[in-house]
């Protein structure tokens, strides 16, 4: 075995796995940053991106509307999908957030009904789409993805089946891994620009800070909030397009990343957008670095281990503020 | 005329009563005579009491990561059910007392989930047999339960070491991997001569994965490979990939040259599949998980040449199989893979054990105290032997466990259609 081969392609898969905990989690931080309440539907949001992008890349009738069927190049697909998530999380905002933030419901009572959200849109999606595991078919994939790879030293054109390769020193990483990295990280840096640098950005960072004081100074708050639930959805479905073009699109495809994107923020730093990508990039590589060493049924508890030490070092995570005590 | 008037009045009164006396006893005749004509009527129209239905509970993981099994397993049982209540001549022929009635209930993949069904089916439906769970995680779960209960259960697809051990009520009519997987090792053998070493994979939080791989390192042992990578997963990977497995199996010294895994379908199709794209190019070996030509689609078309060890094969040449083979191809529009084709088999066989006791007692097994029915059962299910189904003939050991005369090993030919998507066909490799 060539260690330095081995090394470079279990970071790479660390990172892209990493990456897209991180985006995952970012919709959850944003959220919570922004309402203190978690969204438990965020995961099924997640799902439903991937389905609707699915459904636009393999041609879709949309309930026998259209005729013939509405088929999108993939990377429309993707935008569009992402979008789709986006509008989904307005809606999951009006129905099961609005009329409880009026009340105004303990935040279990919101956490509740975001669990309600997320069984249904996964019951949902198994009557529409079934509980088989759907791909995105590599033929999908532009051509110069696949065998018609630019002919460059470092790019190993791929097949029917197979994306091409990138040579990366001695290793060889998928082309596709280094999209989805590419993209997860992309957006979370528009992400972070929006928050810090843009007026709606920091129409949210005064929503989080005190919805009251915001509206005071004559922001609209609904509008923020529902803002912050489109893109923290938007990206939530980005993520899931991602993981279903590398894996599989199913219904449950949210429950596993969703419990490790929750993971992610609380090591992160509850509401801390970069805490969330830093956190999703160290619980991706502990995992990884697991499974390199061969003890892969491990590789959950060592990441969650991770976490467990990180807090007891650091309780209010790794780039948290500490909770002002008041008196 | 007061006088007369109250003479009259008496008068009137005394006809009054004959008459009334003469209404009523016509009224009682005429009352009579419709009750008898009710009851005639009643008698023509209305047959004695209809036959009470056999009821037997089907618990299956009809959603959940293996949805995929649980739902070709109850095209399977419907249609045993639609065999046995039309009597279909010459298949499964003998008839019961009363109409079939199969409870068919979703346990999710989960323990908790067929926890809820079985006890159902064993304390409120009061069912005769149950079929099911689908996973010998569950079975080990439930399996206790039913037994303790003395409810026979025919296990569909349960395929670990262990499964008819669970109890005396505890029969499966899947073959276990122990007597399964060897063959298909052995037919890689035969294909490709020059392997040598083997990296084994299989996930270890579900008991039929770890069960395979066991037997599968034992094989590898037997046929005197060198075991040179073995590597486990997570039924959750599948959420991120198996990246990292594949890169381990790949920068392995020696170099594999087969690749042997066992997992439920839906996981094992993503890793075959990530393994291909990342440059695994020597053959494969597959377990029970991946013996569904679905996988074909699944992984589209990376599993071609896929060697997989199979309990039913459906080309098998018998009356019994070709008439299950058309009609499940006409009714789901799909050929029957292993799984349906053993729920089917599990139904029948419980039938066909309803149908000696009714034999052998002469009355309705309805008419029998729930428990000696049960009981009754069991042991018709003991005398199996040799019995004609779908899978070849089968009969069960004094343990419940499948004598299986048949066994089949395939390969996986990809087969791309004109419509762009991807099917396949298990191509019979020996039986």
């Amino acid at each position: 075995m060539d260690p330095v081969r081995f090394v470079i392609q279990t970071i790479i898969n660390g990172v892209a796995v990493g990456s897209v905990y991180g985006l995952f989690a970012l919709g959850y931080t944003l959220i919570f940053g922004t309402l203190e309440i978690i969204n438990l539907a965020h995961a099924a949001v997640f799902m439903m991106g991937a389905f609707f992008s699915l459904s636009l890349a393999q041609g879709t009738t949309i309930w026998g509307l259209l005729d013939p069927p509405l088929r999108l190049p993939l990377g429309v697909a993707f935008v569009l999908g992402s979008l789709g998530a986006g509008l989904l999380g307005i809606l999951i905002e009006r129905v099961a957030f609005r009329a409880l933030r009026r009340r105004p419901a303990t935040p279990l009572t919101t956490l509740i009904s975001s669990i309600g959200v997320a069984l249904f849109l996964v019951n949902l999606a198994q009557l529409r789409f079934g509980a088989d595991d759907q791909r995105f078919q590599v033929r999908w994939f532009p051509d110069w993805l696949r065998e018609n790879a630019p002919q460059w030293s470092w790019i190993i054109p791929g097949s029917r089946f197979r994306l091409a390769q990138v040579r990366i020193g001695p290793a060889q990483v998928q082309m596709l891994d280094l999209i989805i990295l590419l993209v997860a990280v992309g957006l979370m840096l528009a992400l972070w620009f929006a928050i810090n640098r843009s007026k709606v950005g920091k129409a949210i960072r005064a929503v989080a800070e005190s919805p009251r004081t915001a509206s005071l100074l004559g922001i609209d708050v609904d509008r923020i909030i529902m803002t912050t639930f489109f893109v923290a959805s938007a990206l939530g479905g980005a993520a899931g397009v991602l993981v279903g073009m590398k894996n599989n699109v199913s219904p449950f495809m949210g429950q596993v990343p969703g419990l490790k994107a929750l993971a992610v923020i609380v090591l992160g730093g509850l509401g801390d957008i970069t805490g969330a990508m830093l956190g999703g990039l160290v619980m991706g590589i502990a995992e990884v670095l697991t499974q390199a060493a061969g003890l892969a049924s491990w590789s959950d508890a060592v990441a969650f281990g991770v976490m467990f030490l990180i807090l007891v070092a650091r309780p209010q995570g790794l780039l948290g503020r500490a909770r002002e005590q008041r008196a | 005329m007061c006088r007369h008037y109250r003479i009259l009045l008496a008068g009137d009164i005394e006809e009054e009563g004959m008459m009334s006396k003469r209404r009523r006893s016509l009224l009682l005749l005429l009352g009579v005579l419709v009750i008898a004509a009710v009851v005639v009527l009643f008698q023509i129209l209305v047959p004695a009491r209809p036959p009470e239905p056999i009821v037997f509970g089907v618990g299956l993981a009809i959603t959940g990561v293996v949805g995929t099994i649980g739902e070709d397993q109850r095209q399977g049982v419907q249609l045993a059910q639609d065999f046995i209540n039309q009597k279909q001549p010459g298949v499964l022929g003998r008839s019961l007392s009363g109409p079939l009635d199969l409870r068919i209930e979703d346990t999710l993949d989960t323990t908790d989930g067929a926890g809820a069904v079985i006890d159902r089916f064993i304390n409120q439906d009061r069912v005769l047999c149950i079929i099911g769970p689908t996973l010998s995680q569950q079975q080990f779960s439930t399996g206790p339960v039913a037994n303790t209960a003395g409810v026979p259960v025919i296990g569909p697809s349960n395929t670990a070491a262990g499964i008819p051990q669970i109890g005396e009520f505890i029969f499966r009519v899947s073959a276990p991997v122990a007597q399964v997987a060897p063959n298909a090792l052995r037919a890689a053998l035969n294909l490709f001569p020059n392997v040598r070493n083997v990296a084994q994979v299989n996930a270890t939080n579900d008991a039929f994965s770890v069960s395979e791989g066991g037997t599968f390192r034992q094989a590898i042992a037997d046929t005197g490979l060198n075991l040179a990578f073995q590597g486990t997963f997570l039924t959750t990977d599948r959420g991120t990939g198996f990246d990292q497995l594949i890169t381990n199996i790949l920068n392995n010294n020696p170099p594999i040259d087969l690749l042997v895994i066992s997992g439920l379908t839906n996981d094992s199709s993503s890793l075959i599949q990530e393994a291909r794209a990342l440059g695994y190019d020597g053959p494969i070996v597959g377990g029970n998980g991946l013996n569904d030509p679905n996988v074909a689609r699944l992984t589209e078309g990376a599993a071609e040449g896929m060697v997989v060890a199979t309990a039913y094969f459906p080309g098998l040449q018998t009356a019994l199989n070709q008439t299950f083979r058309q009609r499940y191809q006409e009714r789901f529009n799909e050929s029957p893979g292993q799984f349906p084709a053993q729920a089917f088999t599990a139904v029948q066989v419980c039938a066909e054990a309803v149908a000696r006791v009714e034999a052998s007692t002469s009355q309705p097994i309805t008419s029998l105290d729930l428990a000696s029915a049960r009981r009754a059962i069991q042991q018709e299910l003991l005398q199996f032997s040799g019995f004609e189904t779908v899978l070849g003939p089968i009969g069960f050991t004094s343990e419940g466990e499948i004598i299986q005369q048949n066994a089949f090993v395939t390969r996986l030919t990809v087969i791309e259609n004109p419509d762009g998507t991807i099917s396949g066909e298990q191509e019979l490799l020996g039986g």
